[in-house]
C-alpha cells in the first residue's frame, strides 16, 4: 500500500515562513469560506480532460483539410439529385447516390435544408436523408443526428437513425446514446439500437428485446428483425448470451490496439468534461452515456481518475462502477485511485464492479482486486472506504476475502460496516460458515439501522445460488411469495414493504440450518 | 466606617486577583476531539435540535418510501448525490454536492451540514471546550449553503430573480425561522417546506373573478420566495373545479416542472410574485362553482383519466364562487 509522502524539507521551510502570515490573515475579518483545504498530495493529479480536449481539437483541425471551393451550381445540382432520389425509379435513385458522393461534403448543407423543411414533403425529405448518409461525412451526419435528436415526425427520425448506421461516422455514438435515454418513439428506439450496435455498442439491447415482445405486430416484427441482426453480428445465440457478452466486454470489443476516429475521441472527452458541470442534469446525462460505452471509453475514464478536478475523478469512478466488467481495463487505475482520499470509497466500489465475478473468469484480476481491497477494510481507513471495500470484495468473488469479512461480521464495529461485510460474504457464495452473516442480514431487514433494501438484495442473491439445493429452492420460492403483495407496484405501501421484509426475515431465520446444510 | 475599610480592601484585592486569573490564567481545557460516525452522536448534547431534525424531511431523504419508489430503491444512483451528500463544507459552499458511501440511512443529516473538513463542527459560536469543538461559520445561514442541492432545480436562482433578496428574506427566514421568533433561541431545524400545509397556504392565494360571463380562476404566488411548486420534479399542484353540489372534480391546470424524460410537457411552475389566470370556458361553470388548489408530492394519479384529488392530494385552498 502506498503511504502518503513525507513533507519535503523545503516545504517545511516555506510552511515556517508562511505560518505567521497565515495567522495574521486568520485574525482578520472572516470572509466567505474558500474551498476546503486539500490534504497532503499523496495522489498526483493532472490536467487530463482539458489537455485531451485541446489536443484532439488541434489534431482534428489538422486532419480535416479545408474543403475545396463550392461550384456555383451546387445547390441546383444537389436539389436535382433529391428529386431523382425521391422518385420511384430505383436505378435512378442509385445513380443519384453515386453522383452525390462525387459532389462530396459541400452538398451536405443543401441536403440538410431539405431534411429540415416540412415544405419539401415526405419523399424528398426521406431522399435527403439517404443522400446525406451516402456522403458519409461529418457535415452530413450532423443534420441526420440533429433530426434524430429533434422533434421531426417519428418516421423521419427513425429513418435518420437507421441511415446513420449506414455510414462510418462513429462519432455520433455518444449523442445517439443520450437520445436513447429520452426517445419516446419506439420505432426510433429500434433504429437507434441498431446503429449503436453497428458502432460496437449494445446499450440498446434491452429496449430492443422489450420492443420485440410488443403487442404491436409491425413494431414486434421490426424490432425482432433488428434483434436477429444483432445476434448474428455479435455471434451470440440469444439475447441473454449477448447481454452477458456485452456486460463482460466481449461483444463489441474493437480489435486490440484499434483507436476510434478523432471525432469520436473528442465527443467522448466532451462527455467526460461534462462531469465537471454544476447542474446535475448534464452530469447525469454524461454518466448515462459514458457508462454505456465500451472498453475504449473505460480506458479514458481510467485516465480521468487522475484529473485535477475532483468532480471528474468521482464521476469517472461512478461511470466505471456502472459499466461493470466491460470497464475492467481501468482496474489498475482504480487500484491507484484507492490512494486518493477524495475518491477512495468510489474507487473501491468501482473496482468491485469492474472486477465482478473475476474470480470465475479472470483470476489474476480477482487476485489484484483482492490484494487492493482487503486491506482497505481495516480500522485505519475511513468508514466509507471500509464499507465500499467490504461490499466490493463480495462482488469480486475471491474466497481469499472470507477471513477479513468473517472477522468484521463478528466484530463490535458499527452495524453498517458489519452489514457491508455480511453482504460481501454472502455474495462469495454459500458455505456452512455463513450463519452469522446471514442471520445479521435477516435481522437487519426489519431494522432502521441500515437501508433494508441492501440486505434484501444480498439475501435474494444468496438464496438464488445453487438452484439444485432443495431447501434453498424452496426458500427462494417462499421468499418470492412473500413479495407477491408488492410485486409490480411502483409505490408499494410502507406497511406492505414492512410486512414483506418481516416475512422474509422470518423465513430465512427459521430455515437457516437447512439452508446452510 | 473603620470596620468597613479592611473589608473594602479585601474586596478590591479579591477583584484584582480574579481579574489577574481571568486575564492571564489558563483557558478552559480544550475538549478531546470527538470523531463523528453518526449524527445520533449529536443528540447527546443537542437533543432538541436533533428531535427537530428527526421530524424534518432532511432526515427522511434516504428512507422516505416515495423517494425510494421513485428512485427504485436508489437503483437510479443519480439521486444519491443530494439524498446522501458528503459534508457541504467538504465540497465547498455553493459547489455541487457529492454522494457519500457511509450512513446513507441518515440522509441529509447533522454531519452533512455542520462537519468541517478538519473534523470540527460549524456552528454559531466558537468553543474549544465543547466536545464537538464548534467553530463559528456564518455561511450556515447563507442561501448559497443550500444551493449545492436545492439549486439543482434552480430554486436559489428563482429566489435571486425575485425581490426577496432585496427584502433580506432568504432560505432560513422562512424554512429555519428562529424558535418562537427569538434569535437567542436558535433556529428551528424542522425545516418545513412543501410537506407543510401551513407553508403551502402561505405561499399561494386562490381566488376567482367574473369576466365576460366566465369565471377566471387566479392563483398568485404571494409568499414563496421561489417558484410554486419548486425544487423537485415530483411535486405538482393542480387546480380543480366543480359546479356547486357536484362531487366530482374537473381538472383545470397543473403547476409543475416535468422530469426531463417527459419531453412533451412544459415547465408551468408559478414564479415568485406571479399570477396565473385560468378562465373556465365551460357551460357547466355558468353558475356557482367550487374551486380547489391541491398539492401532490408525487406527480402521478392512480387513474390519470379520473384523478381523485381528495384521496391523492392535499387541499391547499378552496373557494366558492357565485355569480
Amino acid at each position: 500500500m502506498k503511504r502518503p509522502r513525507a513533507p519535503h524539507p523545503l516545504g517545511a521551510l516555506v510552511l515556517a515562513a508562511a505560518l505567521p502570515a497565515a495567522l495574521l490573515v486568520g485574525c482578520g475579518d472572516r470572509g466567505p469560506a474558500g474551498p476546503p483545504a486539500e490534504a497532503a498530495p499523496a495522489y498526483e493529479t493532472f490536467e487530463i480532460v482539458e489537455r485531451a480536449l485541446t489536443e484532439l481539437a488541434l489534431r482534428l483541425d489538422e486532419a480535416e483539410a479545408e474543403a475545396p471551393g463550392e461550384p456555383a451550381d451546387l445547390a441546383d445540382r444537389t436539389l436535382g439529385l433529391v428529386s431523382v432520389a425521391a422518385g420511384r425509379d430505383v436505378r435512378l435513385a442509385e445513380v443519384a447516390l453515386e453522383e452525390v458522393r462525387e459532389l462530396g461534403p459541400p452538398a451536405a448543407p443543401h441536403l440538410a435544408e431539405v431534411l429540415a423543411d416540412e415544405g419539401w414533403g415526405d419523399a424528398s425529405r426521406g431522399a435527403a436523408a439517404r443522400l446525406l448518409a451516402a456522403l458519409d461525412a461529418p457535415e452530413a451526419a450532423e443534420p441526420l443526428l440533429a433530426t434524430v435528436e429533434g422533434d421531426a415526425p417519428a418516421w423521419l427520425k427513425a429513418s435518420c437513425a437507421w441511415q446513420l448506421g449506414e455510414t462510418t461516422q462513429d462519432w455520433v455514438l455518444p449523442r445517439l446514446l443520450l437520445r436513447l435515454k429520452y426517445e419516446t418513439d419506439p420505432q426510433t428506439v429500434v433504429w437507434i439500437a441498431r446503429t449503436l450496435a453497428v458502432f460496437d455498442c449494445y446499450a440498446g439491447l434491452d429496449g430492443l428485446a422489450s420492443l420485440a415482445a410488443s403487442d404491436d405486430e409491425a413494431l414486434r416484427a421490426e424490432a425482432g428483425g433488428v434483434l436477429a441482426e444483432l445476434l448474428e453480428r455479435s455471434g451470440t445465440p440469444d439475447v441473454a448470451a449477448l447481454r452477458t457478452a456485452w456486460w463482460r466486454g466481449e461483444a463489441g470489443a474493437p480489435p486490440a490496439g484499434a483507436e476510434p476516429g478523432l471525432r469520436r475521441q473528442l465527443e467522448t472527452w466532451r462527455c467526460i468534461a461534462a462531469l465537471r458541470e454544476w447542474q446535475l442534469r448534464g452530469v447525469d446525462d454524461a454518466r448515462f452515456v459514458l457508462a454505456r460505452l465500451g472498453p475504449w471509453t473505460a480506458e479514458r475514464l481510467g485516465l480521468a481518475l487522475t484529473d485535477e478536478d475532483g468532480y471528474v475523478r468521482i464521476h469517472a469512478g461512478q461511470c466505471l462502477e456502472r459499466m461493470g466488467p466491460r470497464g475492467r481495463v481501468a482496474a489498475p487505475a482504480l487500484v491507484a485511485a484507492l490512494d486518493d482520499p477524495h475518491q477512495a470509497a468510489q474507487a473501491a466500489a468501482a473496482l468491485g464492479s469492474v472486477a465482478a465475478r473475476a474470480a470465475e473468469h479472470e483470476p489474476a484480476l480477482a487476485a489484484r482486486a483482492l490484494a487492493a481491497l482487503a486491506p482497505r477494510t481495516g480500522a485505519e481507513h475511513p468508514m466509507d472506504v471500509r464499507l465500499a471495500a467490504a461490499r466490493a470484495l463480495g462482488f469480486v468473488g475471491d474466497d481469499g476475502a472470507r477471513p477479513a469479512l468473517v472477522a468484521l461480521v463478528a466484530s463490535d464495529e458499527p452495524v453498517e460496516l458489519r452489514a457491508a461485510a455480511a453482504e460481501g460474504l454472502v455474495r462469495l457464495g454459500p458455505t456452512p460458515a455463513d450463519a452469522p452473516a446471514v442471520r445479521l442480514l435477516a435481522e437487519l431487514l426489519t431494522s432502521p439501522a441500515v437501508d433494508p433494501a441492501v440486505p434484501e438484495r444480498a439475501l435474494a442473491a444468496w438464496l438464488a445460488e445453487e438452484p439444485d439445493h432443495d431447501a434453498r429452492a424452496a426458500a427462494l420460492a417462499a421468499w418470492t411469495e412473500a413479495g407477491a403483495a408488492t410485486e409490480g407496484q411502483d409505490f408499494p405501501a410502507v406497511e406492505l414493504l414492512r410486512e414483506r421484509r418481516a416475512a422474509r426475515a422470518a423465513l430465512v431465520l427459521e430455515r437457516l440450518d437447512e439452508l446452510l446444510r | 466606617m473603620k470596620l468597613l475599610r479592611p473589608l473594602a480592601g479585601l474586596a478590591v484585592l479579591g477583584l484584582a486577583a480574579w481579574l489577574l486569573v481571568a486575564l492571564f490564567g489558563s483557558p478552559p481545557a480544550a475538549a478531546e476531539p470527538m470523531s463523528f460516525t453518526s449524527s445520533r452522536q449529536c443528540a447527546e448534547c443537542h437533543a432538541e435540535v436533533f428531535a427537530e431534525w428527526e421530524e424534518s424531511w432532511h432526515s427522511q431523504s434516504w428512507v422516505d418510501p416515495e423517494v425510494r419508489a421513485l428512485s427504485r430503491d436508489f437503483a437510479n444512483a443519480d439521486c444519491i448525490d443530494c439524498h446522501a451528500p458528503r459534508p457541504i463544507f467538504e465540497t465547498g459552499i455553493g459547489n455541487r454536492v457529492l454522494p457519500r458511501t457511509a450512513r446513507r440511512v441518515e440522509g441529509v443529516d447533522c454531519i452533512a451540514c455542520h462537519m468541517l473538513p478538519d473534523g470540527r463542527i460549524a456552528g454559531t459560536i466558537t468553543n474549544d471546550a465543547a466536545p464537538c469543538r464548534p467553530v463559528e461559520r456564518r455561511e450556515l445561514v447563507d442561501a448559497m449553503f443550500c444551493a449545492g442541492c436545492h439549486d439543482q432545480h434552480k430554486t436559489v436562482q428563482q429566489w435571486l430573480a425575485s425581490d426577496y433578496p432585496e427584502r433580506g428574506q432568504d432560505c432560513v427566514s422562512c424554512h429555519m425561522p428562529h424558535r418562537d421568533g427569538d434569535p437567542t433561541k436558535g433556529r428551528d431545524h424542522t425545516m418545513h417546506g412543501g410537506h407543510s400545509l401551513a407553508e403551502l397556504q402561505k405561499a399561494v392565494e386562490l381566488r376567482g373573478v367574473r369576466e365576460d360571463g366566465l369565471w377566471v380562476v387566479e392563483v398568485e404566488n404571494v409568499g414563496a420566495g421561489h417558484n410554486y411548486p419548486t425544487d423537485e420534479r415530483s411535486r405538482a399542484s393542480d387546480v380543480f373545479w366543480r359546479p356547486r353540489g357536484e362531487t366530482t372534480w374537473r381538472h383545470l391546470y397543473r403547476f409543475r416542472n416535468p422530469y426531463r424524460h417527459e419531453v412533451g410537457l412544459e415547465d408551468t411552475e408559478l414564479p415568485a410574485h406571479a399570477t396565473q389566470r385560468l378562465p373556465i370556458d365551460d357551460p357547466d361553470a355558468a353558475g356557482a362553482i367550487e374551486v380547489g388548489l391541491f398539492y401532490k408530492l408525487s406527480p402521478y394519479w392512480t387513474d390519470p383519466e379520473a384523478p381523485d384529488p381528495d384521496a391523492e392530494a392535499t387541499l391547499v385552498h378552496r373557494v366558492e364562487l357565485a355569480p
